[in-house]
């Protein structure tokens, strides 16, 4: 029987042949390498499954190790966006700004962990494009007033999250009732007190997948928060 | 084991987990620099902004304690003033109906005491003592009089020291304050992690060779840089300070503008002198920025050799106080103060008055004049021989000398009598100098606040804080981004090469084309050096720094008696020790000019390169003579240099033209310029 018959058309031809004929490629034939090939071969044949079983589960093992030490990285990352994000929102609002420009602040240094940006006007835009779309929303230009990233939503006026019993509602500030939003968005909310400003920024359902999540934190989805508190200088002008 | 292992590498299946193993490897070394990347410019950027947030403070904090140290001493003043005997009347106005027994009306009893109608010695303090009822002088009391004049004008003399010496210590406040609030600016960014800003060092040691010069200069041009400042000769402590800040070195920059400073101006075209004042029109002609540099090639037509109409003037503003984190504040001596005191109610008389039909301001009845003068020598003048009658007049000049002589003898003295003193008083507030707010300190306009109050701000001003400080702290930092490796200019401006310039304006190319714009004969440079310094400078675009900037000011309100609260200069501008407190405010919601400490090549361009065009026939001999005083400073001006050889070519302005022209009407916007922190 042909070993063609018995793998896939793909592997490994020449060993093949070689097997069929019984001869070494170099052309030496001696009787006794050829019962020690012989028993090469069987131990061989016999083991070739778990070659391939042994590569398989190497290739899995490494493959969760890589992916989740990649998930790790992207984890660690957001959080340091978040934490960025949250300085940044946290010291616009202290100085003064309306809660308004405080949160568009800390949304576009958020933008870097937000996935791919969604505008209309270029639905593929590059990078220097992407920086100028952030500006022109940074200062609320016409045409700009709403742009969206994949894991938040630019003008945070509308509920996106359709399981929840707001959806569609205005939810500037975030929303306190869904529980379980099954589409990302971002969560930014100052809130200054006579001497200290605190400015709450996170990811709400972040893309990850990570496993035992539920089990370990008790939330069904990923959230990336951080606070920022930062003296609330505007206390001393504004009233 | 072994056998199998050996086997199956015999059979070429070795090294299969191994690649993949490799490949993890490589993603995982790959992600975890990305993540030290990212953590290490996130680190700095937050860094940054608080270094500069901490060193603003700090120097805002300083900014208020050297006002009201100054404000201190005004009030220091006023209470020297208001005890000096002689001048006792000082706030009491001529109003005989106030006589309710409080201390004011006591001393319009006593003025009453002494009105004698027609003597105008009357209303003089004792007078009664030298009058008789009739108003006239009782002579055997001459010696007496005499003796009290004496007395009083020791007295006032003595006060005027004082005053004197009070201005020099606000002076000396004035001088110092800021610059120890510039030092412990540097410090606090230093605690805070800062790396040293050499730029922003070689920009202080300018500043201070220029000023040094100017120092030395003094002697020959008093007129132009008065060193004297009510007796503080202040030229060389303050270089002498600016040595020791550089010494300690530099980590946060700031933006000033100093005496001495070359300005550009010219004779034929406003707007010439304009743009090329200033740093940013440089660098948007060499990214070929139309949309900025639009007035400049719409309106004028660069005549032949266009550059020798630019005259680098020197600017001569001079204020007794430092250039650097200025206090603004001014010194005045006139009756000013009070009447605009006066005019907001700020005298709690004031209103009193008002009520009992006084009407007008202090000054109105406190005039400048003292009603005797004493003198010891009368000077000779002029003698004038009358045509018709053949008499001779002389005019007789007498000046306010010593109570004694050189000798210490007691001189004989003169006395001039002003007849038109009309209040017939010593009024000593109009010759008092007093530390005022300068016209930097101001209430917002009307458009600024609707646009900050109504839309950017969280809340309304509180009474009294609405207003531009001019003491402000600002303070930017300039950190390399070198550490991180992969994303060294994330969160900066990244370009796409030739397609677009940074306000997103379509252009040919980052840089100039080399071989269009220069000729093979280009004066100290070859082409090739050209080449290598426009790759040296399109690099450095990409080398971006992590840069950020902070406001801060001394905040503080005037609490008048029913509660409400005025702006500290409400109070005829007079600084007072009014500041409580410092706050970070909106970078963008007050004005901020002047010079960056960490643009040195355009500091070098403007004392060293660009005073070189005004006669000079080719740019290339303009900044040949540069070089030649300063050879090492040839990386600083060539940016300079190359942009107005650019603008100098007609290819390069019609390449302008021809872009505005076709792109009417769909500028990109130039933004709000409002920065969100």
């Amino acid at each position: 029987m042909c070993c063609s018959t018995r793998h896939h058309p793909s592997r490994a031809p020449r060993a093949c042949r070689a097997w069929e004929n019984h001869v070494p490629a170099n052309g030496f034939f001696a009787p006794g390498r050829r019962v020690a090939v012989l028993r090469a071969a069987a131990r061989r044949r016999g083991e070739r499954g778990s070659a391939i079983l042994e590569s398989f589960l190497s290739m899995l093992l490494l493959g969760l190790i890589l992916f989740g030490v990649l998930q790790l990285f992207q984890l660690a990352l957001a959080q340091m966006i978040a934490d960025y994000a949250a300085f940044r929102g946290a010291r616009a609002a202290a100085v003064g700004f309306k809660n308004d420009w405080a949160v568009i602040e800390s949304l576009v240094k958020a933008a870097p962990a937000s996935g791919p940006i969604h505008f209309d006007d270029n639905p593929n835009p590059s990078l220097y494009a992407e920086e100028t779309i952030l500006e022109n929303f940074m200062y609320q230009k016409e045409g700009y007033e709403d742009v969206d990233y994949s894991y938040w939503s630019g003008d945070m006026q509308v509920h996106t999250n359709y399981r929840c019993p707001e959806y569609g509602r205005p939810m500037r500030g975030g929303c306190s009732i869904c529980q379980l939003p099954n589409k990302p968005y971002v969560y930014a909310n100052p809130r200054g007190f006579d001497e200290t400003m605190y400015f709450h920024f996170s990811f709400r359902n972040y893309p990850l997948t990570v496993p035992f999540y539920k089990f370990v934190t008790g939330h069904e989805s990923v959230t990336i928060s951080s606070e920022a508190e930062i003296t609330n200088y505007s206390s001393r002008i504004l009233e | 084991m072994k056998r199998a292992t050996r086997d199956r590498r015999r059979n070429g299946e070795s090294g299969q987990v191994l690649i993949l193993a490799v490949v993890a490897m490589i993603l995982i070394v790959i992600a975890a620099l990305l993540l030290f990347d990212v953590q290490t410019v996130i680190r700095g950027k937050v860094k940054a902004q608080n270094a500069v947030d901490a060193a603003a403070l700090t120097a805002a904090e300083w900014q208020k304690h050297s006002l009201n140290v100054i404000g201190e001493l005004n009030m220091y003043r006023a209470t020297g003033a208001l005890i000096s005997e002689p001048f006792f009347r000082i706030g009491v106005l001529n109003d005989p109906n106030t006589n309710d027994g409080e201390l004011y009306g006591e001393l319009e009893n006593a003025w009453e005491k002494i009105n004698i109608p027609d003597g105008d010695f009357a209303r003089f303090p004792n007078a009664g003592d030298y009058f008789d009822q009739d108003g006239n002088f009782i002579v055997e009391r001459y010696d007496e009089f005499t003796d009290e004049l004496i007395r009083i004008e020791k007295e006032r003399r003595f006060l005027m020291a004082t005053d004197r010496l009070i201005s020099q210590m606000q002076t000396r406040m004035a001088f110092a304050g800021p610059l120890i609030a510039f030092g412990a600016a540097q410090k606090a960014a230093e605690a805070n992690g800062l790396l040293r800003d050499t730029d922003a060092g070689e920009s202080l040691a300018e500043y201070r060779n220029i000023l040094a010069d100017k120092v030395n200069e003094l002697w020959n041009d008093q007129d132009y840089y008065n060193d004297d400042a009510f007796g503080y000769f202040w030229g060389s402590p303050y270089v002498s300070m600016l040595n020791s800040v550089r010494d300690a070195g530099l980590y946060v920059s700031t933006r000033f503008t100093f005496s001495g400073m070359p300005t550009l101006v010219s004779d034929s075209s406003q707007i010439l002198a304009i743009f090329l004042g200033r740093n940013e029109t440089y660098f948007d002609i060499l990214h070929r920025n139309w949309i900025k540099l639009a007035p400049l090639l719409q309106e004028y037509d660069f005549p032949d050799n266009w550059w020798n109409d630019l005259r680098s003037v020197e600017t001569r503003h001079y204020s007794y106080q430092s250039d650097l984190l200025p206090l603004h504040i001014d010194f005045s001596t006139s009756r000013n103060p009070y009447d605009k005191a006066a005019k907001i109610n700020a005298f709690e008389k004031y209103d009193h008055w008002k009520q009992r039909g006084f009407k007008g301001y202090i000054g109105d009845y406190f005039n400048d004049e003292d009603p005797v003068e004493y003198v010891v020598e009368a000077i000779p003048g002029e003698v004038t021989t009358d045509e018709v009658t053949g008499e001779r007049h002389y005019s007789t000049r007498y000046e306010v000398g010593p109570i004694s002589d050189a000798d210490g003898n007691p001189v004989e003295p003169y006395f001039i009598y002003h007849d038109e003193d009309a209040d017939m008083r010593y009024n000593v507030l109009p010759t008092l100098t007093w530390a005022l707010f300068d016209s930097n300190w101001r209430t917002y306009s009307d458009d600024h606040m609707q646009e900050w109050e109504g839309k950017m701000l969280r809340g309304h001003f509180k009474q009294g804080a609405d207003y531009q400080a001019g003491a402000r702290a600002y303070f930017s930092a300039s950190q390399d981004t070198a550490p991180a490796l992969l994303t060294g200019s994330m969160g900066q401006k990244k370009r796409d090469g030739n397609v677009r310039n940074n306000r997103g304006v379509p252009r040919n190319q980052f840089y100039p084309n080399v071989g269009d714009v220069f000729s093979p004969t280009v004066a100290h440079y070859d082409a090739e050096q050209v080449a290598a310094e426009l790759r040296r400078l399109e690099n450095s675009r990409f080398l971006q720094k992590i840069q950020t900037d902070a406001l801060a000011k001394p905040t503080g309100v005037l609490k008048v008696k029913d509660g409400s609260r005025l702006r500290p200069f409400e109070a005829g501008r007079m600084v007072l020790p009014v500041f409580d407190d410092t706050a970070l405010i909106p970078v963008s919601l007050e004005p901020v000019y002047g010079l960056s400490l960490s643009e040195k090549g355009w500091l070098y361009s403007q004392v060293g390169f660009l005073p070189e065009l005004y006669d000079s026939p080719t740019l290339e001999e303009a900044f040949g003579r540069a070089l030649e005083k300063h050879p090492e400073r040839r990386m600083d001006y060539f940016p300079y240099y190359l942009a107005l050889r650019l603008l100098n070519d007609p290819n390069f302005r019609k390449e302008g033209l021809d872009w505005l022209a076709n792109h009417k009407g769909d500028e990109p916007d130039s933004g709000s310029g409002i920065k969100l922190h």
